[in-house]
């Protein structure tokens, strides 16, 4: 009877839990697996491999961006990704777009560029991120103008310091010469390997 | 069989006795910070350009990079943060407050107009901004006539470098560090920092608002007060201790040998220790105050020489275009 008794009580408050526990555990599993995080660099190329070297580059993804983390490749160093920006998006190589059915695009990206955290973005609108310093050119300057033109400096000065912001190319293009950045030698794998 | 007391002791000391012998012989103690510290200044200095030649494969097999992955993952770690601003700026104060400061400059000590040398900056400063905690803040370099070796950095990204600090690297990653420290003091707003004080003290309005929406000869005092304290005053070492580290984690993020930043810092001081004629710098103490900040951050991240002093670009791009010292 007591063994019934005891039976009786494990199935009607501990079964619920275990159950709860269970749920949960599964939700943060998969929460793990498709974990959002944040491009921590000013801009990275999207890869349609997990290789630097081969497939093209889908699209560019910017400071701040979030992705949805779909894979990771073999050896942990690129992850495929899903993002939802798409107005920058190109693709070299006259390749088409991995654009999902839903709009979404998806892509390799080097995982030591993402973070868990947003950066500490200020900017409201930061077109110079892509656009480099032509976006300048709409930015309101009068105050340091007027004063560069009380202090007898040439009109155009700071606006052409201004314009030698490089874009996202540019910087890429600077990147990629000096093996700096997502391009160093001694980055774990610029070589996915074979996927999971 | 039986088990006596004295028997099991003797087995729980033989077992301790293992156990410590193990821990002696195979284990292998980590590289103490000091050490890494000095190889990385050390290798920095001696090498030189000859650093940028020895390639990875060689660099691993010397031993050189044993851990190299780890202190690239410590130093996305959470890192210096900007100081509170008071009153607030938004960015776009930030920026038109840092454009008239490098006008100013400009106006003080005039601008080395070199597009070339120019562009190179501008990308090389683009670079560590976009790998700094900062990544939406432009960066803007103006390279001034001036044999003081110094670089200023403003509010909003913009930074001023003499052409005497230039002439002081002899490497890309040594500019690096030069450039990163002084993009530290801007994105951390240490002298946004500075400018409102100055502006506080020099209007009272300014301590309500930002120093943008004052009167233009206001506004004019504000900056001209900044700019003087920028000049006749050395920053603090506090301040210059948390630019510092904020730029080796840069160096690291993007590749660059760690020990640019201090291998530059000794040049600038040996210059200086020859012009003086060998006497006691009185700048010693706040050098040694860099330096010390710079070797607690390697030994934090355990950070070992990369010898990626990417010196040919360097050479190419901006050391040969400088124009001859003027005597």
């Amino acid at each position: 009877m007591t063994f019934r008794r005891t039976l009786a009580h494990v199935h009607t408050f501990r079964i619920p839990w275990i159950a709860m526990a269970l749920v949960a555990a599964a939700a943060s599993w998969a929460a793990a697996e498709s974990a959002a995080l944040y491009l921590r660099v000013r801009s990275t190329p999207v890869r349609s491999k997990p290789s630097l070297k081969d497939g093209g580059q889908e699209a560019v993804l910017y400071a701040g961006q979030q992705v949805q983390v779909l894979e990771r490749s073999k050896d942990g160093d690129w992850v495929k990704v899903r993002f939802t920006r798409a107005d920058e998006s190109k693709s070299d190589h006259g390749k088409a777009e991995a654009v999902t059915e839903k709009g979404l695009k998806e892509g390799w990206v080097h995982a030591t560029l993402l973070g868990e955290a947003p950066p500490g973005l200020e900017a409201k609108d930061a077109a110079w991120l892509s656009a480099g310093g032509e976006a300048f050119k709409k930015a309101r300057t009068d105050v340091s103008d007027g004063y560069a033109k009380a202090r007898k400096v040439g009109p155009g000065v700071l606006a052409e310091l201004d314009g030698r912001y490089p874009n996202a190319e540019e910087l890429d293009k600077f990147l990629r010469e000096g093996q700096l950045g997502l391009y160093r030698p001694d980055w774990p794998s610029q070589e996915g390997g074979v996927t999971k | 069989m039986t088990f006596s007391p004295r028997g099991h002791g003797l087995w729980v000391l033989g077992a301790l006795l293992g156990v410590g012998a193990l821990a002696l012989t195979g284990c292998k103690p980590k590289e103490s910070a000091y050490k890494a510290t000095e190889n990385v200044s050390a290798y920095a200095r001696e090498m030189g350009d000859a650093a940028g030649r020895v390639t990875n494969k060689a660099a691993t097999r010397l031993g050189l990079v044993e851990k190299k992955y780890d202190y690239v993952r410590f130093a996305w770690g959470p890192g210096e943060k900007p100081l509170a601003v008071a009153p607030a700026y938004s960015f776009e104060d930030e920026r038109e407050a840092g454009r008239a400061l490098a006008a100013e400059f400009i106006a003080r000590l005039g601008r080395f107009e070199h597009e070339r040398v120019e562009r190179y900056l501008n990308q090389l400063a683009a670079a560590i901004a976009a790998y700094s905690d900062r990544p939406d803040l432009p960066a803007t370099v103006v390279v001034v006539h001036s044999e003081e070796r110094k670089a200023w950095g403003l509010p909003g990204g913009y930074g001023v470098v003499t052409l005497g600090a230039l002439r002081c690297c002899e490497s890309e990653s040594e500019a690096a560090g030069l450039l990163a420290t002084m993009f530290a003091q801007s994105s951390l707003k240490q002298t946004l920092h500075l400018l409102a004080e100055q502006a506080a003290a020099a209007v009272p309005e300014a301590k309500d608002k930002p120093v943008t929406a004052l009167p233009p000869e206001d506004f004019a005092r504000a900056i001209q007060a900044t700019a003087n304290a920028l000049l006749k005053e050395a920053p603090d070492a506090a301040f210059m201790a948390a630019a510092d580290r904020s730029a080796v984690d840069v160096l690291v993020r993007l590749g660059y040998e760690p020990g640019g930043l201090r291998a530059h810092l000794a040049r600038v001081q040996a210059k200086m220790q020859e012009e003086s004629g060998g006497k006691p710098m009185k700048e010693y103490a706040w050098f040694k105050a860099r330096e010390t900040a710079m070797d607690e951050r390697f030994s934090e991240l355990h950070v070992l020489p990369t010898g990626r002093t990417v010196s040919a670009r360097w050479r190419r791009e901006c050391s040969v275009q400088l124009p001859a010292p003027k005597l």
